[in-house]
């Protein structure tokens, strides 16, 4: 580590570490816990929630709020996962094979302490390693120019339409839908109007805010009200006594939790992949590489261990594309890019080189939170649980509330309120019919970013389009996009030919 | 995990029209499409032709994009059998998310209400019509929960964040 790697790294110690930013971790560590603790309700919609409220403060404390609020989120699915036998967020659902077995066993407790702490040391300790890996990262950064940005856009688009859904074409037609939206205000060099529908609300910018809200949240609605209450069994019982052993069992346990936190490390800091995947690989690797494998899915605690310390190593994980590339590495890190564009911060390569101070402020908050995340939920967890046994129809209204007052605040526009409702049920055919919403914002968000490089390349090549396969860079890129399209369709194939050559053979 | 009435009324449900299955798998890239058409509409010679050279790229592979989503939902549906009209996909559809098109209309009552009669007093109602959707009946839970509500978002967002929502004739 570099003399000025450690002069940032002790910087952003000083603006994080006040009394100020403290507080709002540990309110954003605990609405995060309460919010990721209703299943359904996932850390993406709890932070796309909280964005407009990051309006009024500064970008430091917004973007620690908001980073808190993941953290504390990203936990508390493991909540209801471990009580209840229901996954708060798709990163818990690894968890609930072998928590619930616990539970059933009379050691809901134990089961509640080792996802704690597991979650929390994944957490902090990948926070660590990322805190490292920033500055190279920043290096590589300085190589990219308008022309790889552009190319960087189109490829991140095709990483996370093809990671994310099972429909690598559905996936595109959202991002590029996406990328149209973008396009609809003025044209950014004549200041021509373009598609506004006369609307003075999209004359300058599509409103993201309103836009990631509806998408995730208002269209999360939909589903709620049907439901009467998201769980009726509120029948636990929990004693710190032995949620306090679930923590020393953790703790003789590093191999299992160094690996999952590789594993959730790695895979977070792939563009799309998220804690879903990691969760269940870890949780694969653990059976495979243990001594019991049967014991897997009937409540091995280490089964606990390897999915809720992996989930929260994508945390950190996650962040490396986004700080570095302007890819989001998950749905949550996707919302985080608008948070940084609502606080001014442009994401792409060039943040590491603007922004580096504000990029290291985030990966330390995660080490905070994650250490407030221990007290909070050692705390509280075993009462959230009640939460989830709220009746929807009080859940429903409230977070109705909230998204409207939160969308009205960015630009105290009623215009905005109604984009969200639309994005809201726009987002409710989309996931109706199997379209991921992340590339469409991702494309929303990303759309300007890449038009301005886009039309900076063509300035500088007097519109000669051969000049964005001119560096290497550019041409790795295409060729990463090239192979994302097709990797895919190629491995059905293959799977396909192999499956049909097998029944032969039968 | 309780299962959702939707899903509940899901199951044995006889299979919708097909004409109405493929209206609501295409209506997505279909809004897409639409857009991009006027798009081009509003643009064509109107905008010199250089600065639509990454707007029409973007349609462009929109375009291919979604023919091949078109083809690929239209195969699904040759082997697709419905056994209802259209008219009764419709009225089951509606059967099936009703609460959740309950929901629909309050909200847009709601947001329609903000200005005329300010954002607190749209809120009450709102919140009251929701829990009436969602199947609560009862008056004084339904009552307390409103004003618990309404109290945390004026004390959080007004007098904390100092947010300033649209106020009606009676200033709420």
């Amino acid at each position: 580590m570099t003399p000025l790697q450690l002069d940032l790294i002790s910087q952003a110690f000083g603006v994080l570490l006040t009394p100020e930013n403290l507080v709002f971790i540990a309110v954003g560590v605990t609405f995060g816990m309460l919010a990721g603790s209703i299943p359904g309700f996932t850390g993406t919609n709890t932070v796309a929630i909280a964005l407009p409220f990051t309006l009024p403060m500064t970008a430091e404390i917004a973007l620690v709020t908001l980073s808190a609020i993941y953290v504390g989120a990203n936990y508390g699915g493991a909540i209801p996962a471990v009580l209840i036998n229901t996954p708060g967020t798709a990163g818990a659902t690894a968890t609930v094979l072998d928590a619930y077995p616990m539970s059933q066993q009379g050691d809901a407790s134990k089961a509640l302490g080792i996802s704690i702490f597991a979650s929390v040391v994944g957490g902090f300790v990948s926070a660590i390693i990322i805190l490292f890996l920033l500055q190279p990262i920043g290096e590589i950064a300085f190589l990219f120019t308008n022309r790889e940005i552009f190319v960087l856009g189109i490829f991140g688009l095709t990483a996370v339409a093809v990671a994310i859904g099972d429909n690598i074409r559905k996936g595109l037609v959202g991002g590029f839908i996406g990328l149209l939206i973008a396009v609809m205000p003025v044209d950014p060099t004549t200041g021509q109007r373009r598609l506004d529908f006369g609307f003075f609300g999209l004359y300058d910018e599509v409103p993201f805010v309103p836009v990631v809200v509806g998408l995730f949240a208002i269209s999360e609605l939909f589903y709620l009200i049907n439901k009467a209450a998201i769980s009726e069994d509120n029948s636990i019982n929990t004693s710190y006594r032995d949620i306090f052993e679930g923590v020393r069992y953790v703790i003789s346990r590093p191999v299992a939790l160094i690996r999952a936190m590789g594993i959730g490390l790695i895979i977070g800091s792939m563009p799309g992949a998220g804690t879903s995947v990691a969760n269940f690989v870890s949780w694969g690797a653990a059976k495979s590489m243990s001594d019991k494998p049967e014991s897997f899915g009937e409540g091995n605690p280490d089964g606990v261990i390897a999915s809720e310390s992996s989930n929260s190593a994508v945390t950190a994980g996650s962040l490396v594309p986004t700080l570095a590339l302007g890819i989001p590495g998950s749905g949550t890190t996707a919302v985080m890019l608008a948070a940084l564009l609502l606080h001014g911060l442009r994401p792409g390569p060039q943040l590491m080189q603007n922004f580096a101070l504000e990029a290291n402020v985030i990966i330390l908050s995660l080490l905070v939170a994650n250490v407030f995340l221990l007290i909070s939920a050692l705390a509280i967890s075993k009462y959230l649980v009640r939460v989830v046994t709220m009746p929807a129809n009080l859940i429903v209204p409230a977070i109705l509330a909230l998204t409207v007052i939160g969308a009205f605040a960015m630009r105290s526009s009623m215009f905005d309120v109604w984009m969200m409702f639309i994005f809201g049920i726009i987002g409710f055919v989309m996931r109706e019919n199997d379209y991921s919403l992340i590339p469409l914002i991702l494309g929303i968000i990303l759309g300007p970013i890449i038009e301005g490089s886009f039309l900076r390349s063509m300035l500088v090549s007097s519109n000669d389009p051969f000049y964005f396969f001119g560096s290497t860079i550019a041409i790795v890129l295409w060729v990463l996009t090239v192979l994302a399209l097709f990797i895919q369709p190629l491995s059905n194939l293959i799977r396909g030919v192999i499956a049909n050559r097998t029944d032969f053979m039968n | 995990m309780t299962s959702t009435e939707a899903e509940e009324g899901a199951t044995n449900r006889p299979a919708r029209s097909t004409s109405a299955v493929a209206l609501f798998r295409l209506a997505f890239p279909l809004a897409g499409l639409l857009l991009a058409v006027l798009y081009v509409e509003n643009t064509y010679g109107r905008i010199r032709l250089e600065n639509l050279y990454y707007p029409y790229f973007v349609i462009g592979v929109l375009a291919v994009l979604s023919l091949t989503v078109f083809a690929t939902e239209l195969r699904g549906l040759a082997d697709y059998s419905g056994e209802l009209s259209f008219v009764e996909s419709v009225r089951d559809a509606l059967g099936e998310w009703n609460r959740s098109i309950g929901f629909s209309l309050v909200a847009i009552g709601y947001i329609w209400l903000i200005e005329p009669i300010g954002f607190f007093i749209a809120t009450a109602i709102a919140m009251v019509g929701v829990m009436l959707v969602g199947g609560r009946r009862d008056p004084l839970w339904i009552s307390i929960s409103t004003v618990i509500i309404l109290v945390f978002v004026y004390v959080m967002f007004v007098q904390i964040m100092g947010l300033r929502p649209p106020s009606g004739p009676l200033g709420l």
